[in-house]
């Protein structure tokens, strides 16, 4: 798969704060990115380096084979996390003039505004003024801004913070048709199940640097450790498996109760034995072994 | 080639923000009240004093039918030759003159005899009018009566044209320094009006966050150029209107005591404005994106306040003494010269050399403060929380507390 867009080597201090420590990357056209990571783990400031927001200390951003300049930022779409709109602007004249900023001619922004406000749910409010528009109405001018251009590469930072389930389902699968359309998505989260369910393609950064990149399948397939969960049929009195799980190397566990625990395995140990030991507390009702959740990959990762 | 379409996109992206700024502010309710104020203070500044002051004013005399022969129409042409237009009406005798005078319906009446009558007193414009054309009547009777021919008397009559000097005009003096005050006020206020639009126009965006969406599609320095050329042409469009009004204003009242080259200078006082502008408002939108809200703008547009309003205390001082070398220098200098300048200029002959000087100096400082406002605007535009010093900006580091002193 031949990537379109490459970030590699990126490093960027802040005095004496490290925020990019040797970040890369590759995305190949069309896939839907879900940028991962904890609080301040750099990746605002990985969007913004590829809009040349922020100048690496070193590093590159190319974008088919080409470093990013003015013709990239053209085609590309930016919804930041501190999201901003001119207040006193009304929305389709807003929407229009960051299609003429991108490029658009006048005529071809105004069709993509009301294009762009129709598909996202706010046909007839053209002419409606920013400040007098909803919260969630917002937000979708906000997104109309990002794609009022049809850009080859969209970068959304947070884009499901303080949507509610309806909108947030409807944000996924608008993503899903761009990507399908061609559309390269990179889009940041805290929201792991959704991420989860969204996309193929995983990248989690941890203090300035990518700790785990690929496809959500494959990074559950190579997980070192698998995700255990062991029911009982009856009670089995407080931390009923602590006799034999220190016994067994490569078992921790996660939490549990009288009747259940959860626990990360090894991918070396030994199941029967764990069957057999747990067996000895009480009838098992449930034997539940798999690869792991995403939030476990992450928390895994970030450790 | 690449050149080329860097230099059509960056004007392209210079015109789009610019149209906005302009768009968005002729749009806006502030904008028009702020018109229509100033418009009507300017006219009303210019009518009312010259209403007051009299300017050239109409007056009505009667003449009764017993006065000297021909004093009607010799006040009519001496009131002609002074500048004091008089229409006369006939009065059919002193009493009928007297009630005239009286009620008002005339200024002032002439009787038999050359008697001059007058309500209250003379007026100093009328007066020397009334008194000439009756001396003229009494002694042009007084010659016929000596036997002269007419011919002889319009020769010994004949006006004489006496040749007045004036070294030190007193009035023409006060006003050109009431000019001088006027370009100082008017320049300052412009460039602090303005260049604070510019100044709120940056924290706005920097406090709501569009600036990075902005930033994502175009350079600083295009953000920072369209905004400060379309604030800057709504402002020019507002003086244009009211420097229209003015010049309107004063060709229909035509008031007296216009000091010469006013008119001249407006034109040299929107050059002016142009270039002080253009320099301050570069100063106030980079140093306004140090400040993240809105209650901090001032603050950081402190100094350039401050810098103003010490010129302007200059200013007011270089009215008294516009010959003084310091002035000079303070005119030739960036900072100062968009208000020196046009100062001296409405005050003493200011070589073409010095202007020339003037307003490239200005321009080199203009293009120096571009470039280094674009660099503290890219650094400091999309740093949040506290205020931004400016090392920090130049330098482009967040604020970071500073290690302890060994």
């Amino acid at each position: 798969m031949i990537p379109v867009l490459e970030i590699t080597g990126l490093v960027k201090r802040y005095g004496e704060v490290l925020a990019l420590d040797g970040c890369s990357l590759r995305v190949p056209a069309g896939h839907l990115v879900g940028l991962l990571g904890p609080n301040g783990a750099g990746k605002t400031t990985v969007m913004r380096t590829l809009f040349g927001l922020v100048v690496p200390d070193s590093g590159a951003v190319r974008w088919r084979g080409r470093p990013v300049d003015w013709r990239c930022w053209r085609r590309f779409g930016y919804m930041p996390e501190e999201r901003g709109l001119y207040p006193g602007m009304r929305a389709g004249e807003q929407i229009a003039y960051f299609g003429r900023l991108s490029g658009l001619s006048t005529r071809a922004a105004g069709a993509a505004a009301v294009r762009w406000m129709g598909r996202l749910g706010l046909a007839g409010r053209e002419d409606t003024r920013i400040d007098r528009l909803s919260h969630g109405n917002q937000q979708r001018v906000q997104l109309a801004v990002a794609l009022v251009h049809d850009p080859d590469l969209l970068v959304l930072d947070e884009p499901f913070a303080g949507l509610d389930p309806i909108a947030a389902d409807a944000l996924a699968a608008l993503m899903h048709e761009l990507c399908e359309a061609g559309t390269t998505v990179l889009f940041s989260s805290h929201q792991l199940d959704l991420v989860e369910h969204l996309c193929e393609d995983v990248v989690i950064l941890d203090k300035g640097r990518i700790v785990l990149a690929g496809r959500l399948s494959e990074l559950r397939a190579r997980a070192p450790r698998r995700r255990l969960e062991v029911t009982l049929a009856r009670d089995a009195g407080e931390r009923w498996w602590e006799r034999w799980s220190l016994a067994l190397p490569g078992v921790e566990v996660v939490d549990g109760d009288s009747r259940r625990v959860r626990l990360t395995v090894a991918r070396s140990v030994d199941l029967e034995k764990v069957l057999t030991e747990a067996r000895s507390a009480a009838e098992v009702v449930r034997f539940d072994y798999g690869p792991p959740s995403l939030s476990e990959i992450f928390r895994e990762a970030v450790r | 080639m690449s050149g080329d379409a860097g230099r059509a996109r960056v004007w392209r992206e210079l015109t789009l923000v610019a149209r906005r700024e302009l768009l968005v502010r002729v749009r806006s309710t502030a904008f028009r009240v702020s018109t229509i104020l100033l418009l009507a203070g300017t006219v009303a500044g210019i009518a009312i004093p010259t209403a007051l002051a009299g300017g050239p004013q109409h007056y009505t005399v009667a003449v009764a039918a017993q006065a000297p022969p021909a004093v009607a129409a010799l006040v009519r042409a001496d009131g002609n030759a002074a500048g004091v237009p008089v229409t006369v009406v006939p009065a059919a005798d002193r009493a009928a003159a007297v009630r005239s005078v009286e009620n008002g319906r005339v200024s002032a009446a002439v009787a038999a005899g050359g008697e001059i009558i007058w309500k209250t007193g003379p007026s100093s414009a009328l007066s020397p009018v009334l008194t000439a054309a009756v001396q003229q009547a009494i002694i042009t009777q007084r010659a016929a009566s000596l036997g002269l021919s007419a011919g002889t008397i319009a020769r010994l009559l004949a006006p004489v044209r006496a040749a007045v000097t004036q070294l030190h005009s007193q009035t023409q003096a006060t006003a050109r320094k009431i000019t001088a005050y006027v370009a100082v006020i008017l320049m300052f206020m412009a460039i602090t009006v303005y260049g604070s639009y510019v100044l709120t126009g940056v924290v706005e965006e920097k406090s709501s966050r569009i600036v990075e969406v902005l930033l994502s599609r175009l350079p600083p320095s295009s953000l920072l150029g369209g905004k400060i050329a379309g604030i800057g042409l709504a402002g020019l469009a507002q003086f244009l209107t009211v420097a229209a009004a003015a010049a309107a204003t004063l060709l229909i009242t035509r008031p007296s005591g216009v000091p010469p080259g006013t008119y001249q200078a407006i034109p040299a006082l929107v050059a002016w404005f142009m270039l002080g502008y253009a320099f301050y408002s570069t100063l106030y939108g980079s140093l306004g994106s140090l400040a993240s809200r809105t209650e901090d703008a001032q603050a950081a547009a402190g100094p350039v306040i401050a810098l103003l309003v010490a010129i302007y205390v200059l200013a007011i001082v270089a009215i008294a003494n516009p010959s003084a070398g310091w002035v000079t220098i303070l005119s030739l200098l960036p900072p100062s010269a968009p208000i020196i300048m046009p100062l001296r200029g409405s005050l003493v002959n200011v070589p073409a050399w010095q202007t020339i000087i003037a307003a490239a100096l200005m321009l080199g400082a203009i293009y120096v403060l571009l470039r280094a406002g674009a660099r503290l605007y890219r650094n400091a535009v999309l740093h949040t929380g506290a205020r931004l010093h400016l090392r920090e900006a130049w330098h482009g580091e967040p604020a970071r507390p500073q290690p302890a002193p060994r």
